[in-house]
């Protein structure tokens, strides 16, 4: 990692104002080493990723061209097969049941029923046989273990025995999928059509072959043994058991060493004669310019969606605690739980979104000190129509799409079905462009300050960062609904992990540091060597970690030992950012403020605190609790993975997106409508309602579910008998008291704030040719302000810094003895 | 005992151990300056400034943000060991349940009459951040 002790000593001097190199751009304000150690991470991980994706072609389960009885008789066709995927996910049943653990968490897990299911019907036939009654169990075992696909012939012979469970199990699934009276959370005769209903049983089907037949070659099952099934002799590999350990030792390593190195060097440059004396513009001095104002709608559309968000979620709860009714009203029949969950799910990535959209819009002009092209407030409102389009179209798209209404269309309009990738194609083709033209909104607005800069600094990380995000939710188009499974899997979660556990984080800390340089409470050097420190710790693990949602979904056993290992380290961060993002908020934080204006963003460095506080809790340590392979080998698909997914994915992007609400709402909302009543209340109820949620509900539910899991059974756990039992019941009845706390309490609030946004939003813009300034704080030379606060104060605006004229005033230094 | 009982007693044994860490968490010195973390940082440099009180904001709201989890994951584990002796109660059942429910509650009394001595004094208005740099 470079030597952390040049870094600090290249930049010391004058920091934020170096001189311009010869081509007019102000120079690298960091050590190369830190350059370069950033990309040399990233790169050596996404190379591996690269590997990683082509074993993926190489060694995922085959999708034979027929399966066949011994007696010849044919059972179903590969074209089935894709054509039971297809099916699968027109109806949005990957958003009620899963499939090699992946997916919904209501249905069953239709890998491992089936598994469970057959294997029970194979077995029964062996034991009432007669001639080899005894070892019916051994006999089972060699029908679903011993693997009879023959690659030349593209063949795969099944047993009698398994042959007469498949016809078994297709009347098994058309009762089950295809109910008249509904009340199973799917729509009443969801699925009813034969063929359908027989392709979707060759697709289980399958995928249960998957999971029990040998790799050629190994002595373990396609999916690494998953699921846990006694009557298949299915349990963890070598493999599942070895890595665990290893990535234990590797967190424990890579934890200590970090703590030590960073103990002993001063990493970060932190010292306490570095600080600057400066007066906080009053909100209501700052003037915005017409593209900032645009995003009180943003921030109104944002919270409007948070409110449909989370409605929708206790929808989705509603059948987890009641499958019959909504309190006696038929909902299956107009919201099924498959497109409740399909919207809770798509709606949580857009309203988070929504907020960074607005955010960035938001800081662009600061960055550019005070500059905004012309029609930058146009496009803006454009992005934001375009964006309503694309959520309201996706949405009810999914709805029509599962209903059949699209006919051959339904990929494209309707549902592609992968979960969190459900949205069909057109849209989500509308959605990267629309991210795309976010980034170049953000281009036009920072591109004075671009050109004049060396690209390792700030505002170049801040575009990049912003760049990142719609390039890697471009890489969910890779998945189409004709991708096999395994492949699918692999692209879905690069958007899906590389998303919240790398590229957002990124995002997250290049705009909190930026917020804070911008407020001036942090110098821009300090930020920037937080910023590739992050980028160092967080691609060291996020990159390849990735895999940890891979273990058991058709992949060879390296993803399982990389996943394992580099996910483990992904705790580092978190365990250290806990320690540095209080201390960040520090940085800023002074005793004897000399400004009679106090710190505006009090509760935007609240809600900051909790994404801290979330990302320790619900992704750190909730994460890796169910990181370990041999932990995930049960669990996946279960109740603990709920519990993280909502700490983390509420508790660090929902509290960061209503954190950037609030520092840009301050500007918005003028002063005499402000009031810290109601983010207080949103800020309280939306904290102790989610941790309700974790700890009344989706934490013990978890625990009780994964015992179960142990004790009866993968699929039996999942099965909606479990679910409806009593001790389950009455855990998701328990949630309810969090659940309104946090509706009515933090979410209406929030709601009420952005209309006022909206609303009130505050008149009059920045004039486009007044001199570029510092926007949100004042410097003020120390020695006078002990005497008069007023006088000497050293306004910004005159001195025209940033751009060519860069370095023509030094920064005021205070210099304490 | 039944199983579900049994459950309900390790859950709230366990609860009571994330009440203990957020009560730890909660008297931690936030200030980076007071950190185990830059320990060697501080010895390297002797004019380091003084950490940040605990009262000073952004520090004071890391005592109250912890404890007033802690008491709503207290008021949890209460509800939950009440809605089991409805449930269950043959009297090894109810004397377990007993037994860890009452921690419990003692934990939502304390803290809960802690909180509101501490909000009293009004905490509305926007302070400045305090912190490190202030003179030494
Ligand atoms: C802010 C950061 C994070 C967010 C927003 C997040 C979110 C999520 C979500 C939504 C899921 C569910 C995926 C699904 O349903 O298939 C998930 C799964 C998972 N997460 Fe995270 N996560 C974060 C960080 C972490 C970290 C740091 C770890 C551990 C080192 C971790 C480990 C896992 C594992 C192992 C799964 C798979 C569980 C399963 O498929 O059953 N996550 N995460
Ligand atoms: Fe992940």
């Amino acid at each position: 990692m470079g030597t952390p002790d040049t870094a600090v000593l290249a930049t010391t001097g004058d920091p934020d104002e170096p001189p311009t190199d010869a081509g007019g751009r102000r120079p690298r304000m960091i050590a190369r080493g830190w350059v370069q150690a950033a990309i040399l991470v990233t790169a050596v991980g996404f190379l591996v990723l690269g590997l990683l994706a082509v074993r993926t072609y190489q060694a995922e389960p085959p999708i034979p061209d027929r399966v066949v009885s011994t007696t010849g008789e044919q059972l179903f066709t590969g074209e089935d097969v894709r054509d039971g995927q297809r099916a699968f996910l027109r109806n949005g049943l990957m958003q009620y049941g899963s499939i090699f653990g992946h997916g919904a968490y209501l249905g069953p897990d239709f890998t491992a029923d089936y598994l469970h299911r057959s294997a029970t019907y194979v077995q029964k036939q062996y034991a009432n046989s007669g001639d080899g009654a005894a070892d019916a169990h051994a006999r089972t075992v060699a029908d679903f273990r011993t693997n009879r696909y023959d690659p030349r012939t593209g063949t795969l012979v099944w047993s009698e025995a398994q042959a007469k469970a498949f016809r078994q199990l297709t009347a098994h699934y058309a009762d089950l999928l295809g109910r008249p009276e509904g009340k199973q959370g799917l729509r009443p005769n969801a699925v009813t059509d034969p063929d359908t209903i027989h392709d979707l049983t060759a697709y289980f089907g399958w995928s249960a072959w998957a999971a029990a037949a040998e790799r050629p070659g190994r002595n373990y099952s396609y999916t690494n043994n998953w699921p846990a099934e006694p009557l298949v002799d299915n349990a963890p590999t070598g493999h599942t058991v070895t890595w665990s350990v290893l990535s234990l030792v590797f967190l424990l390593v890579g934890a200590g060493g970090l703590f030590a190195a960073f103990g002993r060097w001063n990493f970060l440059g932190w010292h306490g004669r570095d600080q600057r004396l400066l007066r906080f513009h009053a909100p209501r001095d700052v003037r915005l310019t017409p593209a900032q104002r645009t995003t009180a709608w943003f921030f109104f559309v944002m919270a409007a969606l948070f409110l449909v968000q989370a409605l929708l979620g206790a929808a989705t709860q509603h059948y987890r605690a009641d499958l019959g009714s909504f309190f006696g009203i038929p909902l299956d029949r107009l919201l099924p739980y498959n497109l409740t969950r399909t919207w809770h799910t798509q709606l949580a990535i857009f309203w988070v979104v929504t907020s960074f959209l607005a955010i960035g819009i938001f800081l662009a002009p600061l960055i550019a000190r005070g500059w905004e092209p012309a029609r930058q407030a146009l496009l803006s409102r454009l992005l934001l129509g375009a964006l309503a389009v694309v959520v309201l179209g996706s949405l009810l798209g999914e709805l029509a799409g599962m209903r059949g209404w699209f006919g051959d269309l339904w990929s494209w309009l309707g549902n592609q079905g992968w979960e969190y990738l459900d949205l069909g194609r057109l849209w989500q083709v509308l959605l990267v462009a629309g991210l795309a033209i976010w980034t170049a909104i953000l281009y036009r607005g920072l591109r004075r300050r671009l050109v004049a800069e060396s690209v390792a600094n700030m505002p170049w990380l801040f575009f990049l960062a912003a760049l990142a995000l719609p390039a890697f939710y471009a890489v969910g188009l890779v998945a189409t609904p004709d991708s096999s499974f395994t492949e699918a899997d692999f692209w879905r979660f690069i958007v899906v992990h590389l998303w919240v556990e790398d590229f957002l984080e990124l995002f997250t800390t290049v705009t909190v540091a930026y917020l804070f340089v911008l407020l001036g409470v942090v110098r821009e050097r300090v930020a920037l060597l937080v910023i590739y420190l992050d980028i160092v710790l967080y691609s060291a693990g996020g990159v390849i970690g990735t895999m940890h949602h891979l273990y058991f979904s058709g992949e060879p056993a390296e993803h399982l030992a990389l996943g394992a290992t580099f996910s483990a380290l992904e705790v580092v961060p978190l365990l250290f950012l806990t320690v540095e993002a209080w201390s960040f908020l520090q940085l800023g934080a002074r005793r004897h403020s000399p400004s009679q204006t106090p710190f505006p963003h009090r509760w935007a460095v609240m809600f900051l605190a909790a994404v801290g506080f979330w990302n320790f809790l619900g992704a750190g340590v909730f994460g890796f609790l169910i990181n370990l392979p041999i932990v995930s080998y049960y669990e996946i698909g279960t109740g603990l993975t709920a519990n993280h997914a909502h700490a983390a994915m509420m508790g660090v992007y929902g509290m960061l997106a209503i954190g950037f609400a609030m520092f840009a709402l301050r500007y918005l909302i003028p002063e005499d409508r402000w009031s810290d009543r109601w983010p207080r209340l949103s800020f309280w109820s939306l904290n102790l309602g989610l941790a309700w949620m974790s700890f009344a509900t989706l934490l013990p539910g978890g625990a009780l579910q994964l015992y179960k899991v142990l004790d009866a059974g993968y699929a039996d756990a999942r099965s909606l008998g479990y679910l409806q039992g009593r001790a389950n019941v009455v855990l998701e009845w328990l949630r309810l008291p969090g659940d309104v706390v946090f509706l009515v309490g933090g979410v209406l609030p929030l709601l009420w704030m952005t209309w006022l946004g909206v609303r009130h939003r505050v008149k009059g813009a920045r004039n486009p040719d007044a001199p570029g300034q510092d926007l949100l704080f004042t410097e003020i030379v120390p020695d006078d302000t002990a005497k008069d606060g007023a006088a000497a104060v050293k306004d910004e605006a005159t001195t025209a810094r940033g751009g060519a004229t860069a370095g023509a005033e030094p920064p005021t230094v205070e210099e304490r003895p | 005992m039944r199983g579900e009982a049994i459950f309900v007693v390790l859950y709230s044994v366990a609860l009571l151990g994330v009440v203990g860490l957020l009560e730890f968490y909660a008297r931690q010195p936030t200030s980076a300056w007071a950190s185990q973390v830059f320990a060697g940082y501080r010895r390297a440099v002797p004019d380091a400034p003084r950490p940040a009180g605990p009262d000073e904001w952004p520090h004071s709201e890391v005592g109250r943000f912890h404890r007033a989890l802690s008491l709503f994951v207290a008021v949890i584990a209460v509800l939950l060991v009440s809605a089991e002796l409805v449930r269950h109660h043959r009297p090894l059942e109810t004397l377990a349940l007993v037994a860890v429910g009452a921690p419990h509650a003692v934990v939502v009394h304390r803290l809960q009459r802690r909180l509101r001595r501490r909000t009293a004094p009004a905490n509305g208005a926007d302070h400045g951040p305090g912190g490190e740099g202030g003179a030494h």
